[in-house]
């Protein structure tokens, strides 16, 4: 079996089912909250563009706290997502270029 | 919203609509397998144990909103508060992609419709919302896509958990690349013309300025709260403008 299946550390079980938790509130809430009031339009450009926020919040962070591999890694990555389309490929072609660049340079 | 569906027929829940949503989710259930192995591996890299990463697929369900938080989940002591905030602004789109389904199925009562909402995705949304535009209305649909994404999801954390249980080197094994690469490649496919682009550079100046002059993980809620402030100042103009 795998070793710490049965391991949990109480934060992070918190955090976990707190995930949960809004996570279904997110869900849940747009059929709940139809039933009362209508989304003003307002509101739901601020929703629909808050995901893409965090996104590139977590890209920017990358980039800013990465190293050369990194930068090149996602650099690649965006690259064949705007060519194939497809991000999976996309994600592994940035990943082994990276490991590549780390290996070769002893990083 | 903006097409108010034909309302001559009740929206239903049945058997047959949950067996078309699983045929028609098949396609991406299969495409989510590398990803939940990815996640399950990049979850171990940043210190998860394989029952925490698996109790998270499980319970959360959320692709974006569990990658996000491993950008977070090496911090001591864990921030738990800055987890859970984040799990809800990547996933708060769902609040607006619920209410955009809701008038399909407005005729069913919500003690069918709120449990089958919980395991609603991007791609399960997409699909159920289409086939009723296309006329049929059955909340059974999106229980199907329900259905053929959950197990994958976990099964795939499982199973990327058990091959890096050894403990990876996130830098070797480039999972801090992979990790990135997620939201990178999200980010080009989430992209939907010319209204996206005022909000995107809000939040990465917002970003920016919050990793250079605050401690801690406010970037995030930052760059989700600049997008969504600039989405509203550009929908504001072209009110205007109409």
């Amino acid at each position: 079996m795998i070793e710490g299946l049965t391991t949990f550390d109480t934060a992070a079980v918190i955090a976990i089912l707190g995930m949960g938790i809004v996570t279904y509130a997110t869900r849940a809430g747009g059929f709940w909250l139809m039933g009362y009031v209508t989304l003003s339009p307002k509101l739901e450009r601020f929703l629909r563009q808050t995901a893409g926020g965090v996104l590139v919040a977590i890209v920017v962070a990358a980039v800013m706290k990465g190293d050369p591999a990194m930068w090149a890694g996602l650099a690649a990555a965006v690259a064949c997502m705007i060519l194939l389309r497809k991000s999976m490929t996309a994600i592994l072609i940035g990943m082994a270029l990276a490991i590549g660049i780390r290996y070769f340079t002893g990083a | 919203m903006e097409s108010v569906p034909n309302q001559t027929e009740p929206a239903t829940f049945t058997r047959a609509g949950v067996l078309h949503g699983m045929k028609l989710t098949a396609p991406y259930s299969v495409s989510a397998l590398p990803f939940g192995l990815a996640f399950g591996a990049a979850a171990l890299g940043v210190g998860m144990t394989p029952g925490e990463a698996i109790l998270m697929s499980a319970a959360a369900f959320a692709g974006s909103a569990q990658f996000a938080v491993l950008a977070l989940w090496t911090a001591v002591p864990l921030p738990v508060a800055a987890i859970i905030l984040t799990a809800f602004l990547v996933n708060a789109r769902h609040i607006v992609m619920g209410a955009a389904l809701y008038p399909y199925i407005s005729n069913l009562p919500l003690r069918q419709v709120l449990p089958v909402s919980a395991g609603m995705t991007d791609a399960g949304w997409a699909i159920a919302l289409q086939a009723m535009m296309n006329g049929r209305r059955d909340l059974g649909i999106l229980l199907g896509t329900v259905i053929m994404q959950w197990p994958v999801w976990v099964g795939g954390t499982a199973a990327g958990a058990l091959i890096s249980s050894g403990g990876l080197d996130i830098k070797r094994w480039g999972l801090d690349v992979l990790i990135a690469g997620v939201f990178a490649t999200s980010v080009v496919g989430l992209y939907r013309g010319r209204d996206d682009i005022w909000p995107w550079i809000a939040a990465v100046a917002g970003t920016a300025g919050a990793l250079l002059w605050l401690p801690g993980n406010w970037y995030i809620l930052i760059g989700g709260v600049c997008a969504g402030l600039a989405g509203l100042i550009t929908s504001r103009d072209e009110e205007k403008a109409a």
